[in-house]
């Protein structure tokens, strides 16, 4: 505990009201293992229950955090520049954020047209050139990459995606980009309805960013209800896709893409109820994933193969970042954990807020 | 390896339906919306023994707004395709004033319904087809200079009422006596609309013949896809039709080149009253969206429904004519701050009490 009272300190210190921003350590909070979040970027609401303010920033740097307009979702640092970084809205989703996280500024801003809409995530090249943003296209419904200049946020193209409900897409170290095509039809006039369950038809796809985002590749999972949301890279090259259940019969909540197909993770009965019907977030270290199936309230890891490492409790928790011997996990509810490689998780600190669903940590 | 698997406030929402529900007013919010088993279905009135469920209520909106008021947009339309052959064929100052006119009839005519996207309308997404705005002229000028060769094939950002309003109204163009070609052209998309409009009313009998239905988890969604139908269009009037022209230092609200923003923001707020309180006044307690919940017992609810809708009312009359100036900008910032009272009621407290759970932890989907 003694370890933690700077840090404490420093947030009650810190300069702006961090009381007004809920980001005051409770006394009494547990922070049995204190981590390295200095660079942990991610977003956060005042409170779970009708948040009225939304934040992105620095875990532990809270008073330098931008308020965002809606909540965020997708966060990703740039590659070469290290104060600066990105946040996009969450879906549907109407801006995306270039900032400067240490210092709460904002460097540039591009909101949604009445066309488009943003589906959460985006992903940058090695070079921090360009960024890509999924979107969907309001007059067609179908979704697209929106291409944009990573210093102005200009946008520069859009390239199909050769499906509706894009999610999340990640540059792979190859110079492809992957594009998870979710398969599920929302419309702006009812918001997150899903309206399509019966005719779904999610796919991961491989577009050629060298070539006009030319597909290079399109993939499916033999059941069509189960949406395709999250990507991670392992070291292997293994995709692994994190996605989130539609049908009535349980499926692992993981599934691997070897450069030829898609193929579920090896789950059990037992593993296979406790994992549930949605995973929020993937993250890898080395070759091995991390899923958190965060709506019955576990996470579970897989090797690179497939082979199912084990899976534990964790509550409400969604985001998850690679870190020091396993991952940080980030939950609703205000905590944080370390889950090492034995699937074994310690609280790390708390606080008075919602930590949304993804973060990112600086190298990882 | 596996621990207890704890009883997590995600977890635990074991009537989850499949289709989940939340509102573009949600979208800022950043909640979602989850219906419950215990989201109403038929209920009796408890004085008159009538049905006063959702399908009921959904049934007397049908009735009295959605079925007359697309046969009347359907027959206003057939007026302006008229007009605007006549127009094309006789291209006269008189002509272009009644071609005009017409416009405004039908325009006003759709911002009757508009706010009540609800079964036919959604599902072939008919307003995105009839009602793309903001306005795109150099998207209508260049289809115009180079027109497909199949009318049905003029994207949803060159077609529709406001693309009209832009060929009929603007300012900056030659007026239609001056310029045929963009006389024929609002002749084509005119015609498309029209034909979109004729589509609507016959549509709604199939939709109205399912609204009784006493299969499992039918009425639970008929209520989910209606609440959140209202939040997202008390959100558009709030986020797109307000706040964002609001923002705006030029001309930016619905209907401003042909001077109508201000009929255009209250009769959409009127159609938006049909669905919440079953009249464009109030008058009726016993239907709409706060009849239904009358008849759960949620008078209380319904009473501060009413209330925030009185005082919406209240705030879009109070609106000048011109709303383009500064003065006009900022009745409508303050007219907004009341549509907001009302979206928030109805996204938190009205989805709470009629069995929809809310919760920052929901992210299904994300």
């Amino acid at each position: 505990m003694h370890d933690h009272v700077p840090s404490r300190r420093r947030l009650l210190f810190g300069g702006l009201g961090l009381t007004a921003l809920g980001l005051s350590l409770p006394a009494g909070a547990t922070a049995s293992e204190p981590m390295d979040a200095s660079e942990l970027l991610t977003c956060w609401s005042d409170r779970a229950d009708r948040p009225r303010a939304h934040f992105a920033g620095l875990s532990a740097h809270p008073q330098h955090a931008i308020n965002l307009p809606a909540r965020g979702h997708d966060l990703q640092w740039h590659p070469r520049e290290r104060d600066l970084a990105y946040v996009a809205a969450r879906r549907p989703g109407e801006f995306l954020i270039a900032f400067r996280p240490a210092h709460a500024q904002v460097v540039a801003r591009v909101e949604a047209d009445d066309t488009t809409r943003y589906e959460g995530h985006i992903t940058l090249d090695p070079e921090g050139r360009r960024l890509f943003a999924t979107e969907t296209d309001l007059t067609t419904d179908q979704s697209q990459v929106g291409v944009y200049d990573a210093r102005t946020l200009e946008k520069l193209a859009t390239w199909p995606t050769h499906g509706i409900g894009a999610h999340a897409l990640l540059w792979l170290r190859d110079g492809r980009l992957a594009v998870a095509n979710g398969g599920i039809l929302i419309v702006p006039e009812t918001g997150r309805v899903k309206r399509n369950l019966a005719s779904m038809d999610p796919s991961l796809v491989l577009l050629d960013p060298a070539a006009n985002g030319k597909l290079l590749g399109q993939h499916r999972l033999p059941d069509a209800t189960m949406s395709i949301r999250h990507i991670a890279e392992a070291a292997d090259g293994t995709l692994g896709i994190a996605m989130q259940n539609e049908g009535s019969a349980l499926h692992p909540l993981l599934s691997l893409f070897d450069g030829q197909s898609l193929r579920y993770a090896e789950a059990g009965d037992a593993m296979l109820k406790r994992g549930g019907t949605y995973a929020g977030d993937i993250a890898v270290q080395g070759n091995v994933f991390a899923v958190s199936c965060t709506s019955a309230g576990t996470t579970a890891v897989w090797n690179s193969r497939g082979q199912p490492i084990g899976d534990i409790a964790t509550p409400r928790v969604c985001a998850l970042t690679p870190a020091s011997g396993g991952w940080q996990l980030g939950a609703d509810n205000g905590r944080r954990w370390l889950l090492d490689a034995r699937v074994q998780l310690r609280e790390a600190r708390r606080a008075d807020v919602a930590w949304d669903n993804h973060a990112r940590l600086q190298d990882a | 390896m596996n621990t207890t698997m704890p009883t997590s406030p995600m977890g635990s929402r074991t009537t989850r339906l499949r289709l989940e529900t939340l509102g573009p007013a949600l979208r800022r919010l950043g909640l979602c919306v989850v219906l419950t088993a215990s989201g109403s279905a038929f209920a009796q009135d408890a004085n008159t023994g009538a049905s006063t469920g959702t399908g009921a209520w959904l049934e007397r909106l049908a009735q009295d707004r959605l079925v007359p008021g697309s046969t009347k947009f359907a027959d206003d339309m057939a007026g302006l395709v008229a007009r605007i052959d006549t127009l094309c064929s006789a291209p006269t100052p008189t002509a272009l004033d009644e071609a005009r006119t017409q416009w405004k009839r039908a325009a006003l005519a759709l911002r009757k319904i508009s706010a009540l996207p609800f079964g036919p309308v959604l599902e072939q997404r008919t307003f995105r087809q009839l009602d793309f705005w903001p306005t795109r002229p150099p998207q209508i000028d260049s289809t115009m200079a180079d027109p497909p060769s199949l009318i049905d094939a003029i994207g949803v950002t060159a077609r529709g009422l406001p693309a009209l309003e832009y060929l009929l109204f603007d300012k900056g163009r030659e007026p239609l006596t001056r310029d045929p070609r963009a006389c024929n052209y609002a002749r084509d998309i005119a015609g498309q609309a029209s034909k979109d409009a004729a589509a609507l009313s016959p549509a709604w009998q199939p939709w109205r013949s399912t609204l009784a239905s006493t299969a499992a988890g039918a009425q639970d969604q008929l209520l989910s896809d209606a609440l959140n139908t209202l939040i997202g269009a008390t959100d558009s009037l709030l986020m797109k039709y307000m706040a964002k022209p609001a923002a705006e230092s030029r001309p930016a609200f619905d209907a401003w080149r042909s001077g109508e923003s201000r009929s255009h923001l209250r009769t959409y707020y009127e159609g938006l009253r049909f669905g919440l309180q079953g009249s464009a006044d109030g008058s009726d307690s016993g239907s709409g969206l706060t009849g239904l919940l009358r008849s759960q017992g949620r008078a209380d609810l319904a009473r501060r429904v009413d209330e925030a809708v009185t005082q919406g009312q209240r705030a879009l009359d109070a609106l000048p004519d011109d709303l383009s100036n500064a003065r006009g900008r900022s009745a409508v910032k303050q007219a907004a701050n009341q549509i907001g009272r009302l979206k928030t009621l109805l996204a938190e407290d009205v989805a709470d009490a009629t069995g929809v759970s809310v919760g920052f932890g929901e992210t299904d989907g994300d």
